[in-house]
């Protein structure tokens, strides 16, 4: 075990190394790229033994991965923004044929305009593809939530996205323990299941009629339903093991005798801990919920933490358009029938600056606003 | 209940040859009446050679049809009726 400084995409890579993949597929994007970089020189040191499948698009990177996966390999790829767009059909075919792919993903803004910044609108994207998509709050929680997501997928057999921004996590440093590979090792034993056999010829991805597909996908969203209770229980474990427990599907901070509430995913929380520790101590009721897992969606656990409290403010880094901020809108459906004002604001788009101060600044605006705010409500224009 | 298939949506390989436009994809099925006059318009419609004349009368080879029911379409006699396939909510696979 030890600490060193480690960029988020860094920290992807040392997970990667850490769950010992077998086969990565990938195809450079910036800000993806940094993860890639580093698993090939884990590679070319001799580090990890891992065979490293060069494509020509991203698309044909995750069909790679699937590939492989469906040979049984533990697999990895990493991506971002019009990547993973340009994968959205292979991303679909590995939930649906339900393997335990990770992809690790530095959320970045889509085009059009063309925007190298960060963002979440790309996972956001993937949001009814299947894949459990974690969001992670710091570097540390990169490495840790990767390792977590191999165990999640192969338990579940669906694929898993762990997110964290670009930039912002992918090319920042922040000290990052590295656990200690041996206890990896036990905590995480490959759990193999191979699909294609040179033995038993299987067509995979066969036609399904009306008379089956439906079930298919029935049993597909049983798994996600699972997953609710397979990555709260892999979270604990993993605490139990290494110290730090990220607390399953959402997190509650300070929401003890909470009025207020801020809620969000990714980057945005370790800024909104600082602010809500400051309000606190200036005496406001005012507490945090942080959403680790967006797919599958809590609402079960939202309802749960939320339902003593009487303003919630809730912020998307993302747009969906002709209709508003994700996290919101999927908020105010898990909530529908509680008696609380939910505020939801759309920030930080493109990589416009979301630091304490806008937290603080939204916070107060929500306090103001009398009348709840539409789904589209947009901060810092 | 959801019917009990496999994880990975697998089949044995070759299993569309045994098979070859597929029953399994098939909604309806066409069924020929009495009516019918012999025009032979149909087996020149049918996009699957799916039907045949033997012996004076029209044959369906229903491991071809897929259902389109464009015979039936083209009938002037309406003596072709398209039969759903399902035998309830299970269907015939059920």
């Amino acid at each position: 075990m030890s600490t060193i400084l480690l960029t988020g995409s860094d920290a992807a890579a040392y997970g990667a190394k850490l769950a010992r993949i077998e086969v990565i597929a990938y195809y450079p994007i910036t800000p993806a790229f940094p993860a890639m970089e580093r698993i090939s020189k884990f590679i070319d040191d001799g580090e990890l033994n891992t065979r490293f499948v060069r494509v020509e698009c991203d698309h044909s990177a995750l069909a790679a991965a699937l590939g492989a996966s469906l040979a049984g390999s533990r697999t990895f790829t990493v991506t971002n923004s019009q990547g993973l767009l340009y994968m959205t059909e292979v991303v679909y075919h590995t939930a649906g044929l339900r393997q335990p792919v990770v992809m690790a993903v530095a959320n970045r803004a889509l085009s059009a305009p063309h925007s190298r910044f960060p963002e979440q609108g790309d996972a956001i994207s993937q949001g009814a593809s299947g894949w459990i998509q974690l969001f992670c709050e710091n570097n540390q929680e990169v490495l840790d939530n990767m390792l977590q997501a191999f165990k999640i997928a192969e338990t579940v057999r669906l694929p898993v996205m762990v997110n964290y921004e670009g930039y912002i996590q992918s090319h920042t440093l922040e000290e990052v323990e590295i656990p200690n590979q041996e206890k990896i090792d036990q905590f995480l034993p490959l759990n193999r299941v191979r699909t294609l056999d040179v033995e038993n010829p299987q067509g995979v991805n066969t036609v399904a009629s009306p008379e089956f597909y439906m079930d298919y996908k029935f049993n597909q969203n049983q798994a996600m339903e699972q997953a609710k209770t397979v990555i709260k229980s892999v979270a604990t474990d993993y605490g139990k093991e290494f110290g730090r427990d990220w607390s399953g599907l959402i997190e509650a901070y300070q929401m003890e005798d909470a009025e207020h509430v801020f809620v969000a995913m990714g980057s945005m929380i370790s800024d909104a801990r600082i602010v809500v520790d400051e309000l606190r101590k200036q005496g406001q009721k005012v507490g945090l919920i942080k959403v680790r897992a967006w797919r599958p969606f809590p609402a079960e656990a939202l309802r749960e933490a939320l339902k003593k409290v009487q303003l919630i403010t809730v912020c998307d880094k993302n747009i969906v358009h002709g209709l508003g901020g994700a996290l919101g809108t999927e908020l105010k459906a898990a909530l529908y029938g509680q008696a609380v004002r939910i505020n939801s604001y759309i920030l930080g788009l493109g990589g416009r600056n979301v630091s304490t101060e806008e937290i603080k600044k939204v916070l107060e605006l929500s306090e103001k606003t009398a009348k709840q705010t539409t789904a589209s409500e947009w901060f810092g224009l | 209940m959801a019917k009990n298939l496999p994880v990975v949506p697998t089949a044995k390989a070759g299993s569309l040859m045994e098979t070859p436009t597929g029953i399994t994809w098939r909604l309806q099925y066409p069924v020929i009446s009495e009516t019918c006059n012999m025009c032979l318009d149909c087996t020149l419609f049918c996009p699957d050679g799916a039907i045949d004349r033997k012996n004076r009368k029209l044959v369906l080879n229903l491991s071809l049809c897929k259902g389109c029911g464009i015979c039936a379409n083209e009938c002037k006699e309406n003596a072709i009726q398209m039969i759903p396939e399902y035998s309830g909510v299970r269907g015939v696979f059920g």
